[in-house]
């Protein structure tokens, strides 16, 4: 699988939100690095095809962002969502799975795969109003894969989790990611670190740097640090 | 030319750098603000649709008088729940807004805000019974004061219902809760007035005869509600 | 379509299981039952079994020069004696305008022709050409002399349908208006939209979900209402005139043709709030506005502020749903013109509403496919 997201510009009324930004992404993790108010969610946004770019494509294996293909393959977590409080996770999960037009046997089976692999099985029969802000985040990251994606889109997910709730999210990501394009967005730079094997960042809307990393490269914190002076 | 003579004197005689500015500034006290300038700077942040809305029920009224519209009461009296209910909604935006935590911390505490807000409304709901009760009494020949004790009775009744379902489980996650209450206080004042027949009949008999008192329990009551409101306000936010 | 059920089944549960459509329902139920239970409580059930008596009399001079000498103080005052009376003296007080005029001074042949002369004039003011005119007196050729049925039940549920009407506005206004502001408000539309059936589909079931609740309640209260009325007062007069009831009424329909067409008026004007809800607080975004809108309109309706010579206001502000359900709609004499053939407002309300709620749907649809998740 090839995401190609090729000039793509989101330009608002006096601000460019994400100028002219071009890469290329295969399985595995990439890392999405930038602070606050650098672009990331807008131009995580329009590749999980909710806003539409002033400019440029996104294709993934040349299946065009807007098109229905491609958010069928499609996963996406972002930044900060919401839920419904009267709703179980199972509840919740299935619904999401009918969203994605899997079939319900199937999509029961698989949001038990999925509830026991974030580990809610115990807590799938509950309401989400009741659970703290990791359980909330293990059961977004359980909607985002009901659908076996091919494309994973992951805004901060570890914003406002513990330290062990990150490394837990981090394994599990790992995982995932064999088989999978995942763009994890963070401006935590150990989220990323000891998974990504392309880092990608971003200032004021722009791309500054794109490139693999290995880890043989240095410490990544202080290379960001180097280029964000 | 006595400007010239200034910038010379400037660049001759500059005054020192100042010593210990930051340590005398932090000794000065606050200045003092009066309870009327609190007050006054919260109508600032009540939201413009409190103030159309009471002119609105003051415009009715007023157009009902100039075109001679006997419905006008009716409208009027339908009208008024939905200017309590937007003064509740006002009253509790800090907590829905997730305000309140950042309001307790500051120099005037969230009861003050709150009460504040309160007495600028009900000052707006006073002005507009002051001027439309009398205007409305031109048209249907009935007294004044009883004119106004219709208007206030389903205002109050709508208050003291939707305070305390506010401050609630219900009220804290459901936006319409004070509209919900207004609504049917209106719907019952439509069909009674419509289809009551005997019983509208008799509930103006009853606010002839016991209208002021009936008015004066509800602001009792209401009072009492808006009493926990503002009591309750730092332990809910 | 296994999906389209299942979102549908989701849709459903996320309106019935918030807390205000919970209260709005229950506050529905307890209209209808103080609908049904009122006339009860403020009527006499002997002033009803004695004007039951009269069923079927014609109301001519024989009718009439009996209830004379029973009439005390020109019709105002009634007693056990000539209770039974009541209802025709009110045709006849219906039909004479002045509040002055004696009831005893008119023969049954010079009351319908005051009646007739009558509503001409009232035809002439509300500005009806001379063809439309035409048309109703045609319609009118047959209406007289009324026969008189007790018609308390069908007057009952006749009036309640009305009460009805504004409780299901209030759903649609307060319940529906949140279906899709919601998922903005609470950050679900992001999830929702990045997903194969967020759009259409979503769509498409919110609105019908929608409409679910509301053509549901309608046909709930609506059935629950008749049995209440039916099992406390009976359903008297259904084959009445509505004459008996407004007797400047120009239709040829009995209190049962009635009360069906506002039964359809009813559902339509159902779909009508809903769609209006929904789609409208989708296009805004704001959910507050729309129920301002809603529960604005409705007063203003009520107000008669628009002056009948503005014939085309005046005529829209009476096709508002709340003003067509009403009883009083069966005084309205302007019609719909449309190639040359006449249509009253209960022929036209079912058709305006239904069109106008296709282009909400439309409308809401086309915002709801172009909205783009930004900010935030």
């Amino acid at each position: 699988m090839k995401l190609k997201v090729d000039r793509i510009t989101k330009q608002y009324k006096n601000k460019i939100a994400v100028d002219r930004i071009s890469f290329e992404l295969t399985e595995g993790v990439t890392g999405l690095l930038g602070a606050n108010g650098a672009g990331k969610t807008t131009l995580m946004r329009m590749m999980s095809g909710i806003l539409t770019p002033t400019s440029g494509e996104i294709t993934a294996d040349g299946i065009p962002v807007n098109s229905e293909e491609y958010r069928a393959i499609l996963g996406y977590l972002p930044q900060d969502f919401g839920y419904y409080p009267e709703f179980t996770a199972r509840e919740f999960v299935q619904y999401i799975a009918a969203l994605k037009g899997i079939e319900k046997k199937r999509a029961r089976k698989k949001t038990e795969e999925l509830l026991e692999l974030v580990g809610l099985t115990e807590s799938a029969g509950k309401k989400i109003k009741t659970f703290s802000g990791g359980m909330k985040q293990r059961v977004g990251i359980a909607q985002a894969l009901v659908n076996d994606p091919k494309i994973l889109i992951l805004d901060e997910p570890t914003a406002g989790l513990d330290p062990k709730e990150r490394v837990r999210f981090r394994n599990l990501i790992a995982d995932i990611s064999k088989d999978t394009v995942v763009l994890f967005s963070t401006h935590i730079v150990s989220d990323i670190e000891h998974i990504a094997s392309n880092v990608l960042m971003m200032r004021d809307g722009q791309l500054i740097h794109e490139g693999e990393w290995n880890g043989k490269q240095g410490d990544l914190e202080e290379f960001y640090m180097e280029e964000f002076k | 030319m006595a400007s010239d003579y200034k910038d010379l004197l400037n660049e001759a005689f500059s005054a020192p750098a100042p010593k210990g500015k930051d340590a005398f500034l932090k000794n000065i006290r606050p200045r003092e603000v009066s309870l009327f300038a609190m007050i006054w700077q919260q109508a600032a942040y009540i939201r413009v649709t409190a103030w159309l809305l009471a002119a609105l029920v003051v415009g009715v009224a007023i157009a009902g008088a100039v075109l001679k519209l006997e419905s006008a009461q009716n409208a009027v009296t339908m009208l008024m729940p939905f200017t309590a209910a937007v003064a509740v909604i006002e009253s509790n935006r800090s907590r829905r807004c997730g305000m309140s935590e950042l309001e307790t911390a500051t120099r005037f505490s969230l009861r003050s805000v709150v009460l504040a807000r309160m007495t600028l409304l009900g000052a707006a709901a006073l002005i507009v019974l002051l001027i439309a009760a009398p205007v409305i009494s031109a048209v249907t020949c009935e007294g004044a004061v009883f004119t106004a004790v219709r208007m206030v009775i389903p205002y109050l009744l709508t208050m003291s219902i939707s305070l305390p379902i506010e401050r609630s489980s219900l009220g804290r996650k459901t936006d319409l809760c004070s509209l919900a209450v207004a609504s049917v206080v209106a719907f019952v004042i439509y069909y009674v007035s419509n289809f009551g027949g005997a019983a509208f009949t008799g509930y103006l008999q009853v606010i002839g005869r016991w209208g002021v008192l009936i008015a004066l329990s509800l602001l009792a009551l209401t009072a009492a509600q808006q009493w926990k409101t503002i009591n309750k306000s730092e332990e809910l936010a | 379509m296994n999906n389209i059920g299942t979102l549908y089944k989701f849709e459903l549960k996320k309106i019935l299981k918030n807390r205000l459509t919970i209260a709005m329902l229950i506050i529905t139920l307890a209209v209808i039952i103080i609908e049904g239970l009122l006339p009860g409580l403020t009527t006499s059930r002997e002033a009803g079994v004695a004007q039951k008596t009269l069923d079927g009399r014609v109301i001519d001079d024989e009718l009439l020069n009996e209830m004379y000498p029973q009439l005390l103080g020109n019709g105002s005052e009634w007693n056990a004696d000539n209770i039974k009376y009541m209802g025709v003296a009110g045709v006849e007080a219906g039909i004479l305008s002045d509040d002055d005029a004696v009831l005893s001074d008119y023969g049954a042949a010079e009351l319908y022709e005051i009646r007739d002369e009558a509503i001409v004039d009232l035809m002439h003011r509300d500005g009806l050409t001379e063809d439309e005119i035409s048309w109703w007196q045609e319609q009118m050729a047959e209406q007289a002399p009324f026969t008189y049925v007790y018609n308390g039940g069908a007057l009952t549920l006749a009036q309640g349908l009305a009460g009805v009407l504004m409780c299901i506005m209030l759903i649609s206004a307060l319940c529906l208006s949140t279906v899709f502001t919601l998922e903005h408000r609470q950050r679900t539309d992001q999830l929702i939209l990045s997903n194969v059936n967020g759009r259409k589909e979503t769509y498409l079931v919110k609105m019908l979900a929608g409409l679910t609740i509301v053509i549901g309640c309608s046909v709930a209260t609506a059935v629950l209402l008749s049995a209440m009325v039916t099992g406390l007062y009976g359903m008297d007069g259904l084959n009445s005139a509505v004459q008996i009831e407004i007797p400047m009424s120009s239709y040829s329909l009995t209190m049962g043709q009635f009360i069906v067409r506002q039964m359809i008026v009813m559902i339509t004007s159902s779909i009508l709030f809903a769609a209006f809800s929904m789609a409208v607080s989708e296009i805004l975004k704001n959910s507050l506005a729309v129920t301002g809108i809603m529960v604005g309109l409705f007063i203003f309706g009520q107000l008669e502020v628009i002056p009948p010579q503005y014939r085309l206001l005046s005529h829209l502000n009476t096709m508002l749903p709340s003003n067509q359900i009403s009883i009083w709609s069966l005084s309205e004499y302007r019609l719909f013109n449309i190639g040359g053939h006449f249509f009253t407002g209960y022929v036209m309300s079912p058709v305006i509403y239904l069109a106008i709620s296709v282009v909400l749907v439309i409308a809401g649809a086309v915002s709801y496919n172009r909205f783009q998740v930004t900010g935030r």
